[in-house]
């Protein structure tokens, strides 16, 4: 499955540390999370590296956009970590 | 005046004594003017006028023989709004009122001179209300009589300000929310509760503005300060003993004062060094806590970003 | 017997120092990496 078509049928959805969440658990949804979070962690700890701050700050910036650029209708994590429909 | 789209009615009566000019009620379309005069002055060319219409009442009189200049104006203006870039206001009403008699040796004497402006909301990265600025054009010496405005909670005044350097008055804070601060701050996510005063003497130098000794302090009985745990400063403390310490005591901070020195720069570099007396119930019971906290923080970048990331949070409104 | 009050004297304060600088340079440097990180590159986002 693709990663578009699955933040679309609501099976994943942005965290606030920048990283995919699993919104409805498949073995297909899992391995796709899984991967792509590897993708992103290894993108920030360069970004990170480059610019001498922790992954964790590079990750929650990235966690305030990839959250902000999240289409209305797919799913976000809120403050307290709930998953909501933005 | 085509160039402008405008139309303007007076009369102008000559005789060989007096020359007099008359324009009564006219009224200006601002949403118009500035379109028509965004290519010739750079200073509107980024400034977008949605509402808003200008009153003009002016006549002056010239007597030839005595070279003497009389001029009166009204200038008063209905609900401007509009924005400079991401600069948003609303609510924007003139009250302009000018009588100068100019005599032949350029002599101004003020007869009638007061200019009041006040602005519902004006957005510069935080939402500010309630502007309201009292003062005189005097001449050329530009004089703030009176300046207030409502943000972060709490209210901002001056009084007796001149606009030509070098000057210097106390921008009075009173009320302001510490939570309503943090929110706009790097770090949203932290609890708190005080509410702050400040007295920040203001100096105008031919840079600009600045704060040197500004102090403020927390009203009684002070408050608190909560840095939850997934936040970005306890991602950087991580593998930092003394670090993780302070974060451990900062969970639960109850303070009874806080106090602490501002510096502005005109580059809007601000500089806060803050001494809060307090304890960590949970941590260390009763004992007395010391916190010394002190900020560096360009203040004009950070509005900048803040008006940045509301112009996203718009666009993808509209957008989605 | 009488009663006694014993005055505890609080022990020594505990000082902490913080100091925070916000360098928007990098922030706006990090924004710019993240944008174009979720923008080019195919399927990260």
């Amino acid at each position: 499955i693709e990663l578009p078509d699955a933040k679309e049928l609501g099976l994943i959805g942005e965290q606030t540390n920048g990283l995919l969440g699993v919104v409805e658990s498949s073995v297909e949804v899992e391995t796709l999370v899984k991967e792509i979070n590897l993708r992103r962690l290894a993108k920030y700890s360069q970004i990170a590296e480059k610019n001498g701050m922790t992954l964790d700050q590079v990750s929650l910036l990235a966690g305030e956009k990839t959250i902000k650029k999240t289409a209305a209708g797919q799913y976000i994590q809120n403050a307290s970590g709930q998953w909501v429909v933005k | 005046i085509t160039l402008l789209s405008q139309k303007l009615r007076g009369s102008l009566l000559l005789s060989e004594a007096v020359a007099n000019l008359q324009i009564t009620k006219n009224s200006i379309n601002l949403k118009q003017l500035s379109d028509a005069s965004k290519n010739y002055l750079d200073a509107l060319a980024l400034v977008e006028i949605e509402t808003g219409e200008v009153i003009i009442d002016l006549s002056a009189q010239y007597n030839r023989r005595h070279a003497l200049l009389s001029v009166e104006s009204r200038l008063i203006s209905d609900d401007i709004s509009g924005k400079k870039e991401l600069l948003l206001f609303d609510g924007v009403k003139l009250n302009s009122h000018l009588h100068y008699r100019i005599d032949a040796s350029h002599k101004v004497t003020i007869i009638e001179d007061t200019q009041r402006l006040d602005i519902n909301n004006l957005f510069v990265g935080i939402p500010i209300q309630a502007l309201t600025v009292d003062a005189q054009l005097n001449a050329g010496q530009p004089i703030v009589h009176h300046f207030k405005a409502r943000l972060l909670g709490g209210r901002l005044d001056l009084d007796d300000f001149k606009l030509i350097a070098p000057s210097q008055t106390i921008l009075n804070l009173s009320g302001i929310s510490l939570p309503e601060v943090i929110k706009y701050s790097a770090y949203p996510e932290i609890e708190s509760k005080a509410i702050v005063d400040g007295m920040l003497p203001l100096k105008l130098t031919e840079a600009g503005i600045e704060i040197n000794d500004g102090i403020i302090f927390a009203r009684a009985p002070g408050g608190y300060i909560k840095v939850p745990e997934n936040t970005v400063i306890k991602a950087m403390g991580r593998g930092n003993p003394a670090f993780s310490f302070t974060m451990q005591l900062l969970s639960n901070f109850q303070f009874d004062t806080m106090q602490g020195r501002i510096g502005y720069t005109d580059d809007g570099e601000s500089d806060l060094d803050i001494e809060i007396k307090g304890i960590s119930p949970t941590v260390s019971g009763t004992q007395p806590v010391n916190f010394n906290y002190s900020h560096k923080e360009n203040i004009l970048k950070l509005l900048q970003s803040l008006r940045f990331n509301e112009q996203l949070v718009r666009d993808i409104k509209e957008r989605y | 017997c009488t009663p006694r009050v014993e005055l505890a004297m609080p022990s020594e304060p505990i000082t902490i120092n913080l100091n925070v600088k916000i360098d928007h340079e990098i922030r706006v440097k990090v924004d710019k990496e993240l944008d174009d990180l979720f923008d080019d590159e195919s399927g990260l986002f």
